[in-house]
């Protein structure tokens, strides 16, 4: 009994040429593709049957509706390369983001010493500004009014406070990582609160 | 973009002497992907702008911690999907002390602001789509729009394949009833 490779190589007979090629498959597909593919399809599935209880957005479609300027695409890459930092650009010993690390570092002992402060007992001297706190809601009014400070004024000054911790709040993790990846710990740390620490991938 | 061209690319970023060139490719090459995605959370252009640059530069300043664990375009969807948050959350902020409303802002940019096309109805799906928390507006959008596969989305923001197939359904459910709501 002949084989199936028996009955092709026979019908091969008159094209010697491809008789003599050997048969392999030349396509190829991602690694895994295989592996993935049923979850893949399940996936899909478990999609469809959720679009189906949602007949008003099936209805609407996937159309991109965001514009961009003319050229948009084109001039950005240089845009952005242009502003790439240059090359062996060298750190000052105590340049501004480090000497803001040590600011926020000050700015912690401070907190520590007065948290320290306020769980030991009182001298007369904080007795007298703690009494402070026992100003009422008007009276405080009248002093800033004097002063001729307004609501509106006082809310500017706290929002730009909130504004400058925020920065400042970026500032401290953009130098806590740098110094982390000069001490080469990033890899043994889990810090996984850092902002910065989503580029280890 | 084919995995072998990727590795090319991840070996140029490494070398300092090829690393720009290879850096503007990376941007050609992924720019639209992260514009549409970032744009879909930011809503208007001018903001899509800012934080699709601080995204390159942020990958940039970053590049060589990157370890090739995870496909270069998960990477730089998690980056971006990490200054888009940040953008976001900034935002609120201010909007609490400055007494704004962020939906108000949004409604204006989806009907009246420049560079958005669509009819009425995509842009009440926008505007559904807004009224979802950011995370699940993430997920909705990686998902429907992008349609990136559950692994991809949950190597980019860290959370289980499960919590994303509920995220998405949740998501699907409060965009029907918004629109059926306000189906005239």
């Amino acid at each position: 009994m002949m084989s199936h490779n028996d009955d092709l190589f026979e019908e091969l007979e008159g094209a010697p040429l491809l008789r003599s090629l050997k048969r392999k498959e030349v396509f190829k597909v991602p690694e895994g593709y295989f592996d993935q593919l049923s979850s893949d399809i399940q996936d899909k599935l478990d999609d469809e049957e959720v679009l189906m209880e949602a007949p008003l957005l099936q209805k609407i479609g996937k159309r991109n509706i965001w514009e961009v300027p003319a050229n948009y695409f084109a001039e950005l890459p240089g845009r952005v390369m242009a502003k790439l930092p240059v090359a062996g650009k060298v750190r000052p010993l105590f340049g501004r983001q480090r000497t803001r690390l040590f600011s926020a570092i000050a700015a912690g002992i401070a907190i520590l010493l007065l948290v320290w402060l306020g769980l030991r007992p009182s001298t007369p001297v904080e007795k007298e500004l703690a009494s402070l706190d026992n100003i009422s809601q008007e009276e405080l009014h009248e002093v800033l009014s004097d002063a001729g400070v307004d609501e509106y004024d006082l809310m500017a000054v706290l929002s730009e406070d909130e504004q400058l911790l925020d920065q400042m709040e970026n500032d401290i993790n953009d130098d806590l990582i740098q110094k982390l990846e000069e001490d080469e710990f990033i890899d043994e740390l889990e810090l996984g609160d850092l902002e910065d620490l989503i580029f280890d991938m | 973009m084919a995995v072998i061209q990727e590795q090319e690319l991840l070996l140029q970023l490494k070398q300092e002497a090829t690393r720009k060139r290879a850096f503007d490719s990376l941007i050609r090459n992924y720019q639209q992907m992260l514009y549409y995605h970032i744009r879909r959370m930011v809503i208007s252009h001018e903001d899509a702008d800012d934080v699709l640059q601080n995204t390159l530069l942020k990958a940039w300043k970053n590049i060589e911690r990157f370890r090739g664990d995870s496909a270069l375009k998960t990477w730089l969807y998690r980056i971006a999907t990490n200054e888009s948050l940040t953008f976001l959350n900034k935002r609120k902020k201010m909007s609490q002390t400055a007494v704004e409303n962020i939906e108000n802002d949004m409604r204006h940019s989806l009907h009246g602001g420049s560079y958005v096309s669509g009819d009425e109805i995509e842009r009440k799906l926008q505007a559904a789509i807004g009224t979802l928390p950011d995370r699940q507006r993430l997920v909705f959008n990686m998902r429907y729009f992008d349609e990136m596969k559950y692994d991809e989305i949950s190597e980019a923001l860290e959370v289980s394949v499960g919590a994303l197939k509920a995220s998405f359904h949740h998501a699907v459910k409060k965009i029907e009833k918004y629109l059926e709501e306000t189906n005239d």
